[in-house]
């Protein structure tokens, strides 16, 4: 396969679905909470995996990302994979409670 | 030492289930219930997307500094399951736990606010009875501390009121402050 940025690539259909359910759950998201769990995992996640990366656990294939790192943590994990799935895991719970209350 | 194993344990699972130990409980049922079914829903997702990934090349596993348990299923090692499906409970669970944190936060406050308001239209109160004792007795006299007394109120204690002092910190400070008495007096509820 030719060098292409496919770990930004697969965000795509994730951040696609991300608006259709933010958009059905937008009224019941504690947004504030939200945010605070976004920024409790990108403090939790980005010193875990700079030390996976750099003792090996993951190793990043330089044609398949941007290519830009940090701490050698490849830029999409911050900007892209730290703050969507968060995201869209609370907004599809929302989402799924909304339906099961429409439901009962 | 396994240590990509160890790490996922320490950042997503031994978190998640202390929260979810904490917090799942305080959950309704609907909550619950959506709860595993975001996981049914999401824990194939992940699986889908490890593999996908994996074909596509985008990184792999190296065994030169910490060896990985050994373990694979269809050739992902099992830390990489343990990643995944550890992230999500903890985003739940995280989600949650500021959820209730914050909406006790706002609770409190409101609690404060309306103590707060208590506080002033007592001392407006009282304000104006020491004015009223004034008009009518000698400043020196010390009938004003006995009729001040013999209302509820002791003299100088309201006028010591910071108005902007929160409930909990006013209940720290003095459990058994009349002002909690005179509030009562005066129906005046913030919790």
């Amino acid at each position: 396969m030719n060098e292409f940025p496919w770990w930004a690539t697969l965000a795509l259909p994730f951040l696609i679905i991300f608006y259709f359910v933010y958009k059905s759950s937008i009224e019941e998201v504690h947004w504030k909470a939200a945010y605070a769990t976004v920024i409790l995992f990108e403090l939790v996640v980005f010193p875990a995996e700079a030390f996976s990366v750099s003792r090996g656990h993951w190793v990043y294939n330089d044609a398949r990302i941007w290519g830009a790192r940090l701490i050698d943590v490849p830029i999409e994990q911050p900007l892209l994979y730290y703050l969507f799935p968060p995201l869209l895991i609370i907004t599809s719970f929302h989402a799924i409670r909304m339906v099961l209350r429409r439901i009962a | 030492m396994p240590l990509y194993f160890i790490s996922t344990l320490i950042c997503f699972w031994i978190p998640a289930i202390l929260m979810g130990l904490v917090f799942f409980p305080k959950q309704d049922d609907l909550s619950r219930k959506a709860f595993w079914l975001t996981l049914a829903i999401f824990i194939p997702l992940c699986t889908a997307m490890e593999y996908l990934c994996l074909y596509l090349d985008i990184w792999s596993f190296s065994e030169k500094k910490d060896p990985l348990l050994g373990l694979r299923i269809l050739g992902a090692p099992i830390e990489e399951f343990s990643f995944w499906f550890g992230a999500q409970p903890f985003f739940l669970f995280s989600y949650m736990g500021f959820d209730w944190l914050f909406k006790r936060m706002d609770a409190k406050s409101a609690i404060d606010n309306r103590f707060q308001a208590g506080i002033r239209l007592v001392n407006a109160d009282h304000r104006c009875r020491i004015e009223a004792i004034q008009s009518n007795l000698a400043p020196a006299s010390n009938s004003k501390k006995l009729e001040l007394v013999a209302c509820g109120v002791q003299p100088g204690a309201i006028d010591r009121q910071d108005s902007r002092m929160s409930y909990s910190r006013f209940l720290r400070m003095n459990r058994s402050h009349p002002l909690l008495a005179m509030l009562s007096k005066r129906g005046i509820k913030w919790n």
